[in-house]
């Protein structure tokens, strides 16, 4: 990104508010959108320097934003701030509670939210400013069905009251959402990902032989299992799964229904208040015990990074000599970055390289949480071949959840299963 | 915004702070050499008394995490463990860092924007937010982070396995996302507060 996104944005950003219209911003991954919208926000703001808050921004990473303890206190935050009489205070925070369909969480800790439901909050507490002029970036990569009704809903309410409505998505669409986008700026740009899953063939020759030392047979398995964390009731309840190796399996599910949740047990990281839990053949009872082999992605690329550049990621987190490092940036398109710094990649190439990263220290399970966020169709379709064709090869699991039911990842699963309030259904 | 804990909890806990200032200054006056040992012991209790053992376990824990420092710096500048010095610079670094940890369990985020108003112009209070804020949440990064390092071998899965080639790796892998981490929210959580316009303010 850099000087050519900003140098091509300079006049775009005035024509992107107009107030009572919605102007959707779209681009693959890594064309300055982010960047676009907070010139934007800038500009509108040195435009109208008499208004507060005039205009307002959703980040990418609704992890990061939070600064609230519990959901109400986030969504009142800058208005306790501005110092605005307390019934005011309350009215907006109930309104924008009301419009997000947060009231039954008013009282819940934020850090305890599953990200879509970060995502809600944020946006009920940009909802409770109401500004003249919002950006959201990529609101809805992270929202499920009902979120994105509400989103919906409200960007509908924002424009019939004639604020400037500015939208960021990974894909060119039709409509944002439900709402025709009166307004499309394309960011075309020769920076987006390019990855080459024909070089997958050549790469998995170094992949070690695993002995096939389950005795049972499956790769995960667990068995009426049930566990929480420590705060809470039980967020999986009765848990059946019985994974085959080689297999790739999709979980589908609302925010918040426990899919992370799923994975960190899979993954070893919570005890079994009950039923059994066997990885990769190994029994594993409590909490102390951790799966070897296996690489867990987490919701928030972020967290992976050591501050190092792309090329430098790779090394430190691959099993592989160099050249084979370098064999899987190219499989996941990101060998133009290498010696990019990963902490200024966009939130899709950072996807991308936490993958990279996850494959190439050659797992024999593979956990991924909602790793295809922020990713455009093209990159995503063929990441999810090259993936396709890793499992074939080398008898890799791979478990992938996703809050998108209708996107590509399912289709690229063998098995499709649905949670939904920590039961698993098959599709 | 009402305060989220009730007005009773705030009042014992009013109480408390003046009983632990009191407290300070009668030791402070009467038995010079045990005024440490002894205030450190007192904050701790009225600690856990606030909090609950649970939070103050959960919330204390990055308050170990000196120790492996103190003493392998000691082994490597004086080549031996001077024990009697590493608990007294172990009891002042907890003393230090408990407020920190009491004032966040005590007030609720909101409140502390608030409750400085007469005292602390917006932006300290605002800093002051930050460094409260924080704690909590690199603590669950830090969970995350510890995950990861664990899944993949760089740390082991029980305490009691910890080898020395651990810590050749736990620099890079572990300290390292985990300050890149502590930087990142803070920025990030200063843009979200821009972005919402308390710049302006
Ligand atoms: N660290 C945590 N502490 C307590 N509860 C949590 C924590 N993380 C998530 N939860 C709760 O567990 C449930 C499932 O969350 P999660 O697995 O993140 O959902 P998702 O399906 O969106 O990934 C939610 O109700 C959430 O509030
Ligand atoms: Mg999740």
């Amino acid at each position: 990104m850099g000087d050519k996104a900003l140098a091509e944005a300079q006049p775009l950003t005035a024509e992107l508010t107009v107030p009572g219209e919605l102007t959707l911003v779209a681009g693959p991954t890594g064309t300055g959108k982010t960047t676009l919208l907070s010139r934007a926000l800038r500009d509108w703001r040195a435009a109208h320097p008499a208004r507060w808050p005039g205009a307002v921004l959703l980040g990418q990473n609704p992890a990061t934003q939070l600064v609230g303890e519990t959901v109400e206190e986030e969504v009142a935050f800058a208005l306790v701030a501005a110092q605005m009489p307390d019934a005011e205070i309350a009215r907006r925070t109930a309104r924008a509670l009301a419009t997000f369909g947060l009231d039954d969480r008013a009282k819940a800790r934020t850090d305890a939210l599953s990200m879509g439901w970060k995502c809600r909050t944020l946006l009920g507490a940009l909802h409770a400013l109401e500004p003249d002029a919002l950006f959201l970036d990529e609101p809805y990569a992270q929202l499920d069905d009902t979120g994105r009704r509400r989103l919906d809903a409200a960007i509908t309410e924002w424009l019939g009251q004639g604020r400037a409505v500015v939208v960021s998505a990974a894909e060119a669409l039709e409509t944002v959402g439900g709402l025709p986008s009166g307004r499309t700026r394309l960011l075309h740009a020769e920076t987006g990902l390019r990855p080459e899953p024909d070089l997958v063939a050549g790469f998995c020759e170094k992949w070690p032989d695993h002995a096939p030392d389950t005795p049972t047979g499956s790769a995960v398995e667990l068995l009426s299992f049930t566990a929480g964390y420590e705060d809470t009731s039980a967020v999986l309840r009765d848990i059946d799964l019985v994974l085959p190796p080689g297999s790739i399996s999709v979980v589908s599910g609302a925010n918040g229904c426990g899919k992370s949740t799923l994975l960190r047990a899979v993954a070893g990281d919570m005890p079994a208040l009950s039923g059994t839990r066997r990885i990769l053949g190994h029994d594993m009872a409590g909490a102390g015990n951790l799966p070897r082999e296996t690489a867990l992605v987490l919701q928030d690329p972020e967290l992976h990074l050591t501050g190092r550049t792309v090329r430098g990621e790779i090394e430190v987190a691959s099993a592989i000599p160099k050249p084979g490092a370098e064999t899987c940036l190219r499989i996941f398109g990101l060998s133009q970055f290498a010696e990019q710094a990963a902490l200024n990649l966009s939130h899709g190439q950072k996807q991308a390289l936490v993958l990279a990263c996850a494959v190439a220290s050659m797992p024999r399970l593979l956990l991924l949480d909602e790793a295809f966020c922020g990713l455009d169709a093209s990159a995503m379709a063929s990441i999810l071949s090259a993936l396709r064709r890793i499992v074939h090869r080398t008898g890799l699991t791979v478990i992938a959840v996703t809050h998108d039911p209708q996107g590509p990842v399912p289709d690229f699963a063998d098995r499709h299963l649905r949670m939904s309030n920590g039961k698993l259904i098959d599709v | 915004m009402s305060d989220t804990r009730g007005p009773a909890t705030v009042w014992t806990r009013t109480l408390f702070l003046w009983m632990v200032a009191l407290a300070i200054a009668l030791f402070g006056v009467l038995a010079p050499a045990t005024w440490l040992p002894l205030l450190s012991l007192l904050a701790t209790g009225l600690f856990i008394a606030t909090a609950g053992p649970r939070a103050t376990l959960r919330d204390a824990r990055p308050l170990a995490w000196h120790a492996p420092v103190l003493l392998l710096g000691m082994l490597i500048v004086n080549g031996r463990v001077d024990w009697a010095l590493a608990l007294e610079i172990s009891v002042r670094f907890m003393l230090t860092a408990m407020p920190i940890f009491w004032l966040h369990r005590l007030t609720a985020p909101t409140h502390l924007l608030t409750l400085f108003e007469r005292v602390l112009p917006f932006r300290l209070r605002l800093i002051l937010l930050f460094a409260l804020r924080i704690w909590p949440l690199l603590l669950r990064d830090m969970r995350d982070i510890l995950l990861v390092a664990r899944l993949s071998g760089t740390w082991p899965a029980r305490l009691r396995d910890v080898r020395p080639r651990h810590f050749v790796h736990a620099p890079g892998r572990i300290m390292m996302p985990l300050g890149v981490r502590a930087i990142r929210l803070s920025d990030d959580m200063a843009r979200s507060l821009e972005a919402r316009g308390l710049d302006q303010l």
